[in-house]
C-alpha cells in the first residue's frame, strides 16, 4: 500500500481536426494519502478520468510528476507501477469464466498455484462471488460484472486501486446497494483508493476527500463536510448538494449601523447580523454573492432570523422529503421543506433564513470570501 | 383470413412484390450460367454441340471420368494438362497465399487498430491500394520481374503476388474487429502486467477468433478465384485450376462437358465454404466499407 502524490501535473490532447493541443489536466497538486479513498468529482470533461489514467500509466503526463509510495512513476509502464484499476465498463475478458477472470491478473505475474488459490478464496469470500465462479461475464448481471471487476483489482497486491466510475452503469438501488459494499471493502482492506465520478451523492457517501476540478483545474479539496458547509467557489456551490445551494446576487447597504443585503433588482432587503460587518470587512460593498444551502431556509415567521415575503413557484413532493421553489421579487429561492405540505401555486408565503450558515462569494470569479 | 394467407398477402403486396420479383429475376440472371455449366458437365458430346438444346437429355459421367484419375483413354492427350495437378495446385497457392497473408496481416492489422503513430492512415491506405489497378494491368512488369528473379512459374512466386489479394483482404476486415474490442480490456490487462505480445496472444486474438476464421475464408475464395495472375506468372506445372479449364480448348476442338466438369469441381470449394459461413460472410464484405 501505498499514498499517490501528483505535483504540478499536466496533460493536453491533440485536437486532430483542430491541429491545437486541448488541455485536460492543468497544474494539478494532489495528495491521496495511504488508506484514503479519495474521490475526483466533477462534470464530464473536467479531467478526473484523463489525471486516474495518468496514475494508471496509460496516458503519459505531459508536465509534473507522479508519486506512488514515493517512487517516481512517470516513466514506468503501467505493468511496472503497480495499481489495480476498474473500469467504467469492468472490462472483464468475455471468453473467460469468472474463476479466470479474477485470476488472469495473476497469472500474468506467475503467482504460484497455492497463493492464488488463497487470494482467489480471500477475494470471493469478500465479495460474495462463490455462487458465479463458472459463468462467463456475459450471463452476469450488472452488479456482478461489477463485483468480478472490483474482485480483480483486489485479488493483486497492488499499491492502490484505481476506480473510474464503477457505479455509473446500475441501477439506483444497486447503485446504492454497492455503494455500501464499497465502503465496507474499503473499511476492511484501508487500501489507498481513488475514484472517479460524476455523481456527488456517491462522492459524499463514500469519500475520505473529495478533490472537484472543473475544465481540468483543481477547485477544492476537502472532506465531505467542509466541501459541502464551506464550498470554495460559485460554482463548488452549485455543484455539490442537490438541490444546490441558493446563490443570490446583491450588494451590501449600511443604514443607522445596520447592514442589509440587497439582492440585485429588488426592492427589499435582508437585514444581517452584526458581526457579519467585520466578517465581510475585507469584501468589496458591490457584487457579493449570498449563498445559503436549501436545508437552511425554512417556511414560516416563527423564531430567530430575518424572514422574507415570497411567492411559492412550484412545489414537488418527494416521498420523503419536498423541494419549494419561492419567488420575491425576481429573486428565486430553493427550499428543503417538508413532503406533505398544503402550498398552492401563487401563494404567498413567509420564508426565514437561517444567517449562520450564509456563505459569502465574490461575484466576479466566484471565489468564496466568508467564512474562510 | 388465416394467418397464413395473411402473410402470403404481406409478402405479396406493392413494392415488397417488386423487390422480391426483382431479386428473383436477378438470382436467376446470375445462377443461370452455374445451373448451365453443371448441366453441360453430365452431358455426351453430342448433346453439347447440337444445334437444339435439350432440358431433357441422357446424363452420363464420362465427362467427369475422363478428368480424373486413371483415365487414361480419355480422348484427347494431346496438350491438356493433369486437372487433378492443377487443383492440387491451387489449393498449394492458395493455402499458402492465406497462410503469408493471416501471418503478416494480422499482427499489421492489430497495430493499425490500436496503435496510433505517425502516417498509419497512409499505411493502411497502401494496403488497400493493392487492390485498385486491375491485376491485368501490373501484370507485364511483374511478369518481367519475376522472369528475372526466377520466381516465374514457381510457387512461391504465384504466393507473393497472390498476397496483392489476400492482404488487403485480411488487413482491413481484420482491423474493424480489432476495432471492435473495447480499449478498456486490453487496458486491463495491461495493468494486470501483460505486455504487448501477451495482449495480442492472449487478450485480442482469441476475441477476434470467429471473425478471423471468416476473413480467412472470404480471402480463401477471393484467391482460389483468381485467373490472370496464374495464367501468366505459372505455366504447365504451376497452372491452378482456374486456368487449367482452358487446357480443354485446342486447335482441333473445344472439350465442353470436360471443361464443365472441371468448373463444376473447381466451383465446388469455394461453394461450400459460402454456404458454410453465410452468415459471417456479409458482415465480412460490408464491415471494411462502413468504416471511416
Amino acid at each position: 500500500m501505498a499514498g499517490i502524490t501528483l505535483e504540478n501535473l499536466e496533460k493536453y490532447y491533440r485536437d486532430p481536426s483542430r491541429k491545437e493541443r486541448v488541455p485536460a489536466v492543468r497544474s494539478l497538486n494532489l495528495d491521496c494519502r495511504d488508506g484514503e479513498f479519495l474521490v475526483l468529482l466533477g462534470p464530464s470533461g473536467c479531467g478526473k478520468t484523463s489525471t486516474l489514467r495518468l496514475i494508471a500509466g496509460l496516458e503519459q503526463a505531459d508536465a509534473g510528476t507522479i508519486r506512488i509510495g514515493g517512487r517516481v512513476v512517470n516513466d514506468l509502464s503501467p505493468r511496472q507501477r503497480n495499481i489495480g484499476m476498474a473500469f467504467e465498463n469492468y472490462a472483464l475478458y468475455p471468453p473467460l469464466t469468472v474463476r479466470d477472470n479474477l485470476v488472469f491478473p495473476l497469472r500474468a505475474r506467475s503467482v504460484p498455484d497455492a497463493e492464488i488459490e488463497r487470494r482467489l478464496q480471500f477475494v470471493v469470500s469478500t465479495l460474495g462471488l462463490a455462487g458465479i465462479l463458472a459463468k462467463r461475464p456475459r450471463e452476469l448481471s450488472g452488479g456482478e460484472q461489477q463485483r468480478v471487476s472490483l474482485g480483480r483489482c483486489l485479488i493483486r497486491d497492488a499499491d492502490a486501486f484505481l476506480l473510474d466510475e464503477p457505479l455509473s452503469h446500475l441501477d439506483s438501488e444497486l447503485r446504492m446497494r454497492m455503494r455500501i459494499e464499497l465502503k465496507r471493502i474499503h473499511h476492511r482492506t484501508r487500501q489507498t483508493t481513488v475514484y472517479v465520478t460524476h455523481d456527488q451523492l456517491e462522492a459524499m457517501a463514500l469519500a475520505d476527500r473529495i478533490a472537484i476540478l472543473r475544465d481540468g483545474w483543481l477547485q477544492q479539496v476537502g472532506t465531505p463536510a467542509e466541501i459541502f458547509e464551506r464550498p470554495a467557489n460559485l460554482f463548488v456551490a452549485g455543484f455539490v448538494g442537490e438541490p444546490p445551494m441558493n446563490r443570490i446576487e446583491g450588494t451590501l447597504e449600511s443604514e443607522s449601523s445596520c447592514l442589509f443585503f440587497r439582492p440585485r433588482g429588488s426592492s427589499f432587503r435582508i437585514p444581517l447580523p452584526d458581526r457579519t460587518g467585520r466578517d465581510l470587512a475585507s469584501a468589496p460593498e458591490t457584487g457579493l454573492v449570498m449563498g445559503i444551502r436549501p436545508n437552511r431556509l425554512s417556511l414560516g415567521t416563527d423564531g430567530g432570523g430575518p424572514g422574507l415575503a415570497t411567492r411559492v413557484r412550484v412545489y414537488e413532493s418527494l416521498g420523503e422529503e419536498g423541494i419549494l421553489e419561492a419567488e420575491a421579487e425576481g429573486c428565486t429561492l430553493l427550499l428543503l421543506v417538508d413532503p406533505d405540505l398544503p402550498l398552492r401555486s401563487g401563494e404567498s408565503i413567509a420564508v426565514r433564513l437561517h444567517t449562520d450558515s450564509i456563505v459569502w462569494f465574490e461575484s466576479a470569479g466566484g471565489r468564496k470570501i466568508f467564512p474562510n | 383470413m388465416n394467418p397464413k394467407r395473411k402473410r402470403f398477402h404481406r409478402l405479396f403486396s406493392g413494392r415488397k412484390a417488386g423487390v422480391l420479383l426483382g431479386l428473383c429475376g436477378y438470382a436467376l440472371f446470375a445462377l443461370f450460367p452455374i445451373l448451365w455449366v453443371g448441366m453441360m458437365s453430365f452431358k455426351s458430346h453430342r448433346d453439347i454441340v447440337s444445334p437444339t438444346p435439350e432440358i431433357l437429355f441422357r446424363p452420363t459421367l464420362e465427362n467427369y471420368r475422363a478428368i480424373l484419375p486413371r483415365s487414361q483413354e480419355g480422348p484427347h492427350e494431346t496438350g491438356r494438362m493433369d486437372f487433378l495437378q492443377c487443383f492440387r495446385n491451387s489449393l498449394r497457392i492458395t493455402l499458402g497465399a492465406l497462410a503469408l497473408s493471416l501471418a503478416v496481416g494480422v499482427p499489421a492489422a492489430y497495430v493499425l487498430a490500436r496503435l496510433s503513430f505517425r502516417g498509419k492512415e497512409d499505411i493502411a491506405f497502401l494496403f488497400l491500394s493493392f487492390r485498385f489497378a486491375p491485376e491485368i494491368a501490373v501484370i507485364i512488369p511483374v511478369y518481367l520481374l519475376f522472369k528475372e528473379l526466377g520466381l516465374y512459374n514457381t510457387y512461391l512466386g504465384l504466393i507473393l503476388v497472390y498476397q496483392l489479394i489476400t492482404l488487403p483482404l485480411v488487413v482491413w476486415i481484420a482491423r474493424g474487429y480489432f476495432e471492435e474490442i473495447s480499449k478498456e480490456v486490453e487496458q486491463a490487462a495491461q495493468l494486470d502486467g501483460y505486455s504487448w505480445w501477451g495482449i495480442f496472444t492472449r487478450v485480442a486474438l482469441p476475441l477476434v477468433k470467429p471473425g478471423i476464421a471468416s476473413t480467412a475464408v472470404l480471402t480463401f475464395i477471393f484467391a482460389w478465384n483468381n485467373f490472370v495472375f496464374g495464367l501468366i506468372l505459372g505455366a504447365r506445372e504451376t497452372f491452378p485450376g482456374t486456368v487449367a479449364t482452358l487446357g480443354f480448348i485446342s486447335y482441333e476442338s473445344v472439350l465442353w462437358g470436360q471443361m464443365a466438369a472441371a468448373t463444376v469441381i473447381t466451383i465446388l470449394p469455394p461453394l461450400a465454404l459460402s454456404i458454410f459461413i453465410q452468415k459471417h460472410l456479409v458482415r465480412g464484405l460490408t464491415l471494411g466499407a462502413v468504416r471511416g
